[in-house]
């Protein structure tokens, strides 16, 4: 076999095997979304429909009609939102202490930080419980912002921590012989140079708060509360999985992924890859 | 680390004003749980019996000898490690694949972001829409391949519950070795692998000598999220299978929950729970100083 | 990887048109999906303390039975009333009342609860003994199983229905094998059942449920009884008679699949909807879903009692009820509204005729139309004798019925010898009994 004769089996193999690959890893999607759109009675079929003949929205309008979808994705927008800037305020600024001073206690904390974040949620379950009954927030959207925040604080720290350290000092410190004070230097000069590592932060911790679901399952008791992925669990029913409902709320619940994923998928890759490496 | 004079002690009060919303935010959620979780497991506390008195390790006694917990410690144990290998065999596979700029690359990035960026428990439901019993995909491809001849009822057996739960699991956490692993081999120079190629090295054994050493600190710090990870996998198997059929699936994180939110039996739950969070932080522990040593051995 | 991988320029202007783009999609598809509906965001008023609504939490409310019950309710007596839907998921259900409970928390007054958590429940002292509330006249409105039940139990609940369990079949299938009826023993059942899979190579002749949640402690209890046996001694003949059972319909005669022990209450209705099963248990208010337009088996199938074993013929009995918290600041009310909503006209209203599901009451379970609306009745009545109340041990039944029903999936999946199994569950049922 000649050379140029290899090289194109390589890559005829290469992009077969990334077509299988993306055959796999695409194909559930695919049919879930497929589902969505089906009647009842289509979604169990024997054998199954992968390309409908006739589309309906049926499952997307009962979701909003008797299944309250409507008040669940507001939820879901409204706490991970509120959430996601209310814990990058915290963690960043945090983030920037942990990365430009060693202090006394420095390993310990940040040590301590991550610690927590490996304690089984049982355990954390009952106790943060408590407390939000005890301040009387079950059942609000205002409670799970507090778990949430919670949630989020060793991701956005961890991540920033790193980031951060990537920033070369000399413009700090070059702000500092100029006479600038310490938060403005940080608000001017290191804030606007962070922005791709704070937008992919808080990009990986909406979908962290957005795909929470034990918390949100036991603080929340209507729809006052309950977020996407709470109704999503609660779909399958006493007797029957109706599973183009499923489908359909999963497909909901998906939305903000998909959107993230294929506007910023640069910008996360980066982001998990520096975050993780360190 | 940058030094603005010496170090004083009454120049350290603003960093900890910066720390403090985090870490004192933090505190007050989670560590008063930790000691919680502590103390608990040294009693024999029940919320249905009410009781809740000092034993010291009879918990931990009676966890060693209760054949259930055994057989939830095998399951997590298998399936960790399943995981943990799995994931870094195909995603340094899948890696391969995405390096090179061919076209389809962004495709595939968005098709190794989606299973990760969904929630675990939409996962869950979505393997469980494939896996059903009656119009299932898998079971209508594999039967028009001629691979199977009947009807797999895959989540009522032990064996193909416990496959598709690892199929599920595979699906969702191979994409985050894999982007890990797409930058780590981007980083391997190429100049090696050219001096490599006239040499006369063969493919493999370049990989072996070259790649290798360079990923590998990536792999341990991957290796060391799977395993977290997967010990403490929960959400999955709450979606697929509710630790069926039986016990077959039956993960500690899954077995913990039912004793402590099912029956009631918080001193045992907090028992496992505190096995878990030591076996997690051993994990932690040991990779990263594997980690160190290997660092500071290629420093040499 | 150069430079631009790494850490990739993002303009401010592409990410806030971005997460403008998403808002707007967000916007976009609550706004289409209430468009396409008609729906609009919940008012938020949040009334506190003893001003509240009388808040009662149970099934969910697909058809609006419970939404009339308490409307009904109010119009009576002036009291504002708030329902709260509970996850339908068993262990979840019992996952979340447990938090609830344990915590003291005082905004839900009324739970409905089954046979096995409201004996815990009791047991941890969180829920208000109704005796006291319950005149004479009332009590005599409940027919004699609620009597057995309040002696079994106690009076912490009171019961919306009483149901049981019965052997179902497909009448056209047993029809074209040339059978008159179905099996009356378990020895028929069997001989049945070897003929019938080699009529159907596809379909399983019984198909009883027998997972962890929802199946393997009903089975267990029912063909333990059957067997003759105790199940909370768990080690008598009488048991292992069963279990052995049990053991030879799978692995020796071939009539019931082995993939029983995953098969629960999700499971049953598309088996027996493909007519993979011809024979099965189920409880009552099957009528809704049999004879429903779409369904497959419409006007095929009847009910009849288990198939009796040495000891028996045996199905379960096995309730829902109200149930009051004991944290509760309005007891009294809370009280009121379990005695009123167990009375007899208000059973006919919403189980009766909405859900067709037998009702507790005396007076309704001797009403010729009552018994006509729904046939299982006739069969309670019938067959008072051969049905028990299913927990078996009101102190801990969750745990109890569980460990009986894994001791029957251990001799299932061959895990254990049946010896071992019944020795093993007597050992556990003594540890948790005490």
């Amino acid at each position: 076999m000649n050379p140029s004769n290899v090289v194109r089996v390589r890559g005829v193999a290469h992009y077969a095997l990334l077509g299988a690959f993306l055959l796999i890893q695409l194909f559930p999607a695919y049919w879930m979304v497929i589902t969505s759109f089906k009647t009842p009675n289509q979604s169990i079929s024997v054998p199954p429909i992968y390309f409908p003949t006739m589309f309906t929205l049926r499952a997307y309008r009962t979701l909003f009609v008797d299944y309250n979808f409507g008040d669940y994705l507001l939820n879901s927008l409204l706490v991970c939102l509120g959430s996601v800037l209310i814990t990058m305020v915290m963690s960043a600024v945090a983030a920037y202490g942990f990365a430009r001073w060693s202090f006394p206690g420095k390993g310990l904390l940040l040590g301590a930080l991550m610690v927590t974040a490996m304690l089984p949620f049982i355990s954390v379950l009952g106790p943060t419980f408590n407390i939000i009954r005890s301040l009387d927030l079950i059942d609000t959207k205002r409670g799970l912002l507090l778990v949430f925040v919670n949630g989020g604080i060793p991701l956005a720290t961890w991540f920033l921590y790193v980031f951060f350290q990537t920033i070369p000092r000399e413009l700090e410190e070059a702000a500092a012989l100029d006479g600038a004070g310490r938060i403005s230097t940080f608000i001017r000069i290191v804030l606007p140079l962070s922005v791709p590592g704070l937008a992919s932060t808080a990009a990986l911790v909406f979908l962290s708060f957005w795909n929470e679901l034990i918390f949100a399952l036991v603080l929340t008791l209507t729809p006052e509360s309950k977020t996407l992925t709470v109704g999503l669990s609660e779909i399958p029913g006493l007797f029957e999985i109706p599973y183009d409902l499923m489908a359909a709320a999963g497909a909901l619940t998906a939305i903000p992924a998909i959107i993230l994923v294929v506007g910023f998928q640069r910008h996360l890759v980066a982001g998990l890859t520096a975050g993780a490496l360190k | 680390m940058s030094r603005r004079g010496r170090p004083r002690f009454k120049t350290y009060w603003f960093v900890y004003l910066l720390i403090l919303p985090a870490v004192g935010y933090r505190s007050f959620w989670s560590v008063w749980p930790l000691i919680d979780t502590v103390r608990l497991s040294l009693t024999d506390s029940n919320f249905i019996y009410g009781t809740e008195s000092f034993i010291g390790l009879e918990n931990f006694r009676t966890l060693v000898s209760d054949p259930d917990f055994r057989n939830s410690v095998l399951i997590s144990v298998s399936y960790t490690v399943i995981i943990v290998i799995g994931t870094v065999i195909l995603g340094l596979c899948v890696a391969q694949l995405l390096a090179k700029r061919v076209r389809g690359r962004v495709l595939g990035r968005i098709a190794i972001l989606l299973p990760f960026t969904i929630p675990t428990v939409l996962a869950g439901q979505m393997w469980r829409s494939l896996a059903t019993n009656t119009g299932s995909p898998i079971n209508d491809i594999l039967l028009r391949l001629g691979v199977i001849d009947e009807r797999i009822p895959w989540l009522s057996n032990a064996w193909s519950a416990r496959l598709i739960v690892i199929l599920a699991s595979l699906w969702r956490f191979t994409p985050f070795a894999a982007i890990l692993f797409v930058a780590a081999l981007g980083s391997v120079p190429k100049e090696l692998h050219e001096a490599a190629q006239i040499d006369g090295a063969n493919g493999w054994r370049r990989f072996r000598h070259i790649t290798v050493p360079v990923i590998s600190p990536t792999v341990l710090v991957v290796m060391m999220f799977q395993a977290i990870e997967a010990l403490r996998a929960f959400d999955i198997i709450y979606a697929l299978t509710k630790g069926g059929p039986g016990t077959a699936t039956d993960v500690l994180s899954y077995h913990a929950y039912q004793d402590m939110f099912f029956y009631g039996k918080s001193g045992y739950g907090s028992a496992q729970s505190m096995v878990l969070l030591v076996a997690s932080l051993a994990i932690v522990g040991f990779l990263s100083a594997w980690l160190v040593r290997r660092q500071r051995k290629m420093l040499m | 990887m150069n430079e631009s991988d790494i850490n990739p320029p993002l303009s401010r202007r592409k990410m806030l048109g971005g997460i403008g783009a998403a808002a707007v999609a967000a916007g976009l598809v609550a706004g289409g999906g209430g468009a396409v509906s008609g729906w609009t965001p919940k008012p938020k008023a949040r009334p506190r303390g003893t001003d509240r609504p009388l808040t009662i939490i149970g099934w969910g409310d697909d058809d609006g039975a419970f939404a009339g019950l308490l409307n009904r309710y109010t119009d009576e007596t002036g009291i504002e009333t708030k329902y709260l839907e509970a996850p339908s998921d068993y262990p979840e259900m019992v996952a979340k009342y447990l938090s609830y409970f344990r915590s003291g928390y005082d905004e839900i007054d009324v739970y409905l609860l089954d046979d096995f958590s409201v004996g815990n429940f009791t047991t941890a002292g969180w829920l208000v003994d109704l005796q006291p509330a319950i005149t004479p006249e009332a009590m005599e409105g409940f027919a004699p199983t609620v009597h057995d039940l309040f002696d079994l139990g106690g009076y912490t609940r009171l019961p919306i229905y009483v149901g049981a369990t019965a052997y179902y079949y497909r009448t056209d299938i047993l029809e074209e094998a040339g059978y008159e009826g179905p099996p009356a023993t378990w020895e028929e059942l069997v001989t049945m059942g070897q003929d019938l899979r080699e009529r159907y190579p596809d379909k399983w002749p019984f198909m009883p449920m027998g997972s962890k949640d929802s199946g393997a402690d009903a089975l267990a209890v029912q063909v333990i009884w059957g067997g003759g046996g105790d199940p909370t001694v768990a080690n008598d003949d009488g048991t292992k008679i069963a279990l052995q059972a049990v053991h030879d319909w799978i692995h020796t005669d071939g009539i019931v699949p082995n993939t029983i022990t995953a098969q629960g209450v999700n499971e049953m209705g598309p088996l027996v909807q493909s007519g993979e099963a011809i024979s099965w248990y189920w409880y009552e208010g099957a009528e809704t879903s049999y004879d429903a337009e779409d369904s497959a088996i419409k006007d095929k199938w009847a009910f009849a009692p288990w198939p009796a074993g040495p000891g028996g013929s045996f199905g379960h009995l096995h309730s829902w009820g109200w149930s009051v918290n004991a944290a509760s600041p309005m007891t009294e009310q809370a009280t009121e509204f379990a005695v009123w909503a167990t009375q007899s006209a208000q059973i006919r209203d919403f189980m009766v005729d909405m859900l067709r599901i037998p009702p507790p009451n005396a007076d309704l379970l001797a009403d010729p139309a009552v018994r006509e609306l729904i046939p299982y009745v006739d069969y309670l009545d019938s067959n008072a004798s051969g049905l028990k109340w299913r927990p078996i041990d009101n102190r801990s039944p969750l745990e109890v019925n569980n460990t009986i029903g894994r001791m029957l999936t251990s001799v299932i999946t061959e895990e254990k010898s049946v010896e071992d199994a019944a020795q093993w569950g007597h050992d556990e049922i003594a540890k948790i009994i005490g």
